[in-house]
């Protein structure tokens, strides 16, 4: 979707043109869906969070304002949404880890021919047991930054962390996550 | 420099933070360090397992599913979400900046407004009052009549002293008037009467002023005055 048509569509959006919103929902669900799965590593709390997400999106949809790009603000609708989620599933349930299986799965999932059903469980399963360790905000930005591929200073709109703070947290986040894969013995890149 | 150093360089590598310099100097180091070539190594090669990871997109079953879910939540909650927006722009806007400005602005209009209505007022009787103070005495009350006509035929006679205004009370001034009527032609037998009331007189003119009308009312000046007066 170009620059153009996409103003187009937020601005018929904005008019409560449900068609519209249909297609920016069909062009964003699946980065918003990596974006939250990511996060909360989990297939239907993922999706809980890109329907909740849409929704919010399209309550608030005339506060956009053209200054940012609609992905950054879309993205920091996941990133709350997210954060509040990894807060509460971090004080209900104690994940078990197993550092161990990180050389099994990423075999699986960089294979060549992956078996698709399992992705998103080997997915999860690697990106568990790498931010096990890291602070939600650690690991929202190592996930923005590392994962996602996003700017830094995009990373600090979505955040509303400072420059400096977004690099900080990037910085341990790496340096745990580093650490534990050298914990790994034999790890295989393909 | 020593190792600690260097493997704090490495960690610095990892988000891009080394300058040109230092990069090249952490190589030199590297070639002859293992401990922090080896710290390198497993940097870099989690660096890769990261960037490998990152090509690795979940998996998202069903994307028209949750389209038309996604759709069907908008539809559902549209209705409550609608008025509560409404609402929100509302607020929005009664709070935004411009209104306020347009507030603050029909606030001192109004108090303008009321400043000018309580001045004009005010204005306007103080002229209905200067008004009554120059008009005839025929359409006043009695009281008031003496009062005016005391103001006025006091202003006469002292126009000769000074000009400093003088007023007498009412009862003086009627006693004048009375003594005047009834004694028109013996002008003697009224400052003798003016005699009589000297105390009361003294307590509104001075001796001057005393001196002065006793003058006027001997050269029959008063008389004439007075006259005219009513």
């Amino acid at each position: 979707m170009d620059k153009e048509n996409l103003i187009q569509i937020i601005k018929s959006a904005q008019r409560k043109d449900t068609d519209a919103f249909k297609q920016l929902v069909k062009n964003y669900q699946t980065y918003v869906f990596s974006l939250a799965f990511r996060l909360v590593c989990d297939e239907e709390e993922a999706k809980d969070i890109v329907q909740d997400c849409f929704v919010k999106v399209w309550q608030h949809i005339n506060s956009f304002d053209f200054k940012a790009k609609f992905t950054t603000w879309l993205y920091k609708i996941v990133y709350n949404m997210s954060l509040d989620k990894i807060k509460v599933n971090n004080r209900r349930k104690a994940v078990i880890i197993n550092a161990g299986n990180i050389s099994e799965l990423s075999e699986k999932i960089f294979s060549k021919h992956p078996e698709e059903d399992q992705i998103n469980k080997n997915l999860a399963e690697i990106i568990k047991v790498l931010a096990d360790k890291l602070t939600p905000k650690q690991r929202a930005v190592f996930v923005l930054r590392d994962l996602q591929g996003v700017e830094m200073d995009e990373i600090s709109i979505i955040t509303s962390l400072t420059k400096g703070a977004v690099k900080s947290n990037l910085y341990y986040a790496r340096l745990n996550i580093r650490t534990k894969l050298e914990q790994v013995e034999n790890i295989k890149i393909l | 420099m020593k190792c600690p150093e260097y493997k704090k360089w490495i960690y610095l590598n990892n988000i891009d933070e080394l300058l040109d310099w230092e990069k090249i100097r952490l190589d030199e180091h590297l070639q002859t360090c293992s401990s922090c070539r080896q710290l390198f190594d497993n940097n870099e090669t989690g660096k890769c397992f990261i960037q490998k990871l990152n090509k690795v997109e979940p998996l998202l079953t069903y994307p028209d599913k949750l389209t038309s879910d996604i759709m069907i939540a908008i539809n559902e909650k549209g209705t409550y979400a609608d008025v509560k927006i409404k609402l929100n722009m509302l607020l929005d806007f009664i709070i935004s900046y411009k209104v306020r400005i347009l507030a603050f602005s029909i606030v001192i209009v109004l108090i303008s407004l009321f400043s000018y209505q309580q001045f004009h007022i005010i204005y306007k009787l103080d002229r209905m009052e200067r008004q009554i103070a120059t008009q005839s005495t025929d359409n006043i009350g009695s009281v008031q009549k003496l009062s005016l006509r005391n103001n006025l035929m006091i202003k006469e006679l002292v126009m000769n002293t000074d000009d400093e205004l003088i007023f007498l009370d009412n009862a003086s001034i009627d006693y004048l008037l009375k003594s005047y009527k009834n004694l028109k032609t013996d002008h003697d037998e009224l400052i003798e009467l003016l005699n009589e009331n000297m105390k009361n007189l003294e307590k509104k003119l001075s001796k001057k002023d005393i001196q002065k009308l006793k003058q006027l009312l001997k050269e029959d000046d008063l008389g004439k005055k007075l006259y005219t007066n009513l």
